[in-house]
């Protein structure tokens, strides 16, 4: 497959913070790639030295083939920015704003284009509305509707939901794996675990400016070692006896309720049970807890906090 | 450098359109010269007196670099607007002539400043503006304004893309009004305290005001309009070029 987008070591600083460092990763043609991440990861920093706005301390990106830093006009023409904040003119209307990027492109035809998006984004009737008239939504539709006239290659789209309602979310969601379908390259930046899990081919977290894991959404629950089982007895003396029976797992007691961590294969599983069941003691209710992206995203950050404890 | 012009066509354009959008900016860009010519016209002209002119047509050129002004006040608003949403970013990360966002801008706010200044004239002729130049001294006239207005459009930038929020913009737009006051605008320099005269006679408005009104009364000129181009060639050279660095310098932080 084709690499079209690949970033290595790329280090950013604003002042004293250092923001980025040193970001590998790779995207395949076609792709859905997921940046995921908490509030200032990076994440942004990340998409806006991609997009040629923000230039990096050192390492090296390329686009299409084009060297980020040195070629940025030819990388401009690939590609497409969907920034946090809604590039869209409230002055103008929507079909306007359109017209407008088309006429930037140069685009023959951008008229049509223009027609096509609008019935895409269902935007038809608010088409020749002012935007300032627009609900959120409809400006974040409009917004990568703008991002799509003249079929880039590369696609960012940097916290395309962060706002939405649950209903707008699901509407973009479809939007974007629509897009995918069409072979464009996708950068999405998301702190939303279930956004990237539905959406992402690949997933890469970034935390404290690396790349802590990556992988495909199963993958990632894979390498993660985390497989939890919740185990509810009669009484609290009971929960009490069975701690004993469990001593050299990780837990936490609450009440009647154990929670025990394993590494989610069937040995473990199997002499959990047994250890309980050799001590006589009932068990109410038995749970397993799938390993959920969640899981994988909170237990990484919690184990680069404690490892990363020195270099504060 | 055809790329470069028609870039900049298309973001005139939208500047264009969205001039025309709000209607309340332009009701004030023609009614503020015409209420200014008859309050000060009229309030002041009964009380002032200035040998031999008519006070009307005395402030006149004062009023013209007013509304001046006031129209690029709007151009600082709308960069600053543009420079403080997204907007910029998505324009930045297109394929465009880099100097087609400011050229944008700095085309329609010339071309409204001098609309708006020949609305003045016309509000002045109304109120009873008498002038007795010929067609040579209104060219000459056409020509100082327009490349006074250029200076001035180019000021407003650096204001609209240093600034940090609109208050500061109508801070510099206040500061603007204080040039005017403090020029030989609506009474001779030669009235004011020592050091107000002295700041009234070497800042730029006045040799401008100064050249304008000579040539629009024949009143007697000696080098004013030497000074005047002068000074608005050199502005329109030390603004670009800082519009043009700070503009770099804010898009590559």
């Amino acid at each position: 497959m084709e690499q079209i987008i690949t970033v290595t070591d790329l280090k950013k600083s604003f002042k004293t913070n250092q923001v980025l460092k040193g970001v590998n990763f790779h995207i395949y043609k076609g792709k859905i790639f997921a940046l995921l991440g908490s509030n200032g990861a990076g994440k942004t920093t990340c998409v806006r030295i991609l997009s040629t706005l923000t230039k990096a301390d050192s390492g090296t990106a390329a686009i299409c083939g084009y060297d980020v830093f040195k070629q940025a006009d030819n990388v401009r023409g690939c590609i497409s920015l969907t920034g946090q904040f809604a590039a869209v003119d409230e002055i103008l209307t929507g079909r306007e704003n359109l017209h407008l990027i088309g006429e930037l492109k140069r685009l023959p035809d951008f008229r049509k284009q223009t027609d096509e998006l609008l019935a895409i984004i269902n935007l038809e009737d608010a088409a020749d509305k002012q935007v300032s008239t627009y609900s959120g939504g409809m400006r974040r539709r409009l917004d990568i509707a703008m991002s799509l006239m003249g079929n880039p290659q590369v696609i960012f789209l940097d916290e395309p939901t962060t706002g939405l309602d649950p209903q707008n979310r699901i509407v973009m969601w479809e939007m974007i794996a629509k897009l995918a379908e069409n072979g464009t390259t996708i950068l999405l930046t998301t702190q939303y675990l279930e956004e990237a899990e539905y959406l992402a081919d690949h997933i890469a977290i970034l935390h404290n400016g690396v790349i802590t894991a990556e992988g495909s959404p199963e993958e990632l629950k894979k390498i993660l070692p985390i497989g939890e089982i919740s185990l509810e007895f009669m009484n609290v003396a009971d929960a009490a006896q069975a701690q004993e029976a469990l001593a050299g797992y990780a837990f936490t007691a609450r009440r009647k309720t154990i929670e025990v961590s394993t590494d989610g294969s069937a040995t473990q599983l199997a002499d959990i049970l047994n250890r309980i069941n050799s001590s006589d003691i009932p068990i109410s209710r038995f749970t397993q807890n799938q390993p959920s992206l969640e899981d994988a995203f909170l237990t990484l950050i919690g184990e680069k906090e404690k490892g990363g404890a020195k270099h504060e | 450098m055809n790329k470069a012009i028609s870039d900049s066509y298309t973001m005139f354009k939208r500047c264009f359109v969205k001039t025309l959008r709000s209607p309340e900016a332009m009701t004030m860009a023609i009614v503020v010269p015409f209420v200014m010519m008859v309050l000060f016209g009229f309030v002041f002209g009964g009380i002032v007196y200035i040998e031999g002119l008519n006070y009307i047509n005395f402030i006149v050129p004062g009023i013209i670099l007013q509304c001046v002004f006031q129209s690029s006040t709007a151009t600082a608003l709308s960069v600053h607007n543009d420079m403080s949403t997204g907007i910029i970013d998505r324009f930045r990360s297109m394929q465009i002539a880099k100097s087609a966002f400011l050229s944008g801008h700095v085309w329609l706010s010339v071309i409204r400043s001098i609309v708006i200044a020949i609305a003045t004239i016309g509000a002045a002729f109304i109120v009873g503006f008498r002038p007795t130049a010929g067609v040579v001294e209104w060219l000459m006239v056409a020509g100082i304004l327009t490349l006074f207005i250029i200076a001035v459009t180019w000021l407003v930038v650096i204001i609209g893309l240093v600034s940090k929020d609109s208050e500061s913009i109508s801070g510099a737009s206040f500061l603007m009004v204080i040039f005017v006051f403090l020029s030989s605008a609506f009474a001779p320099p030669d009235t004011l305290p020592t050091v107000l005269r002295v700041f009234a006679r070497y800042q730029p408005l006045t040799p401008v005001i100064d050249a304008v009104r000579g040539l629009v009364l024949g009143t007697p000129l000696e080098n004013e309009i030497l000074i005047a181009l002068v000074w608005c060639v050199g502005l329109t050279i030390v603004a670009f070029v800082g519009a043009v660095q700070i503009y770099k310098s804010k898009l590559t932080k």
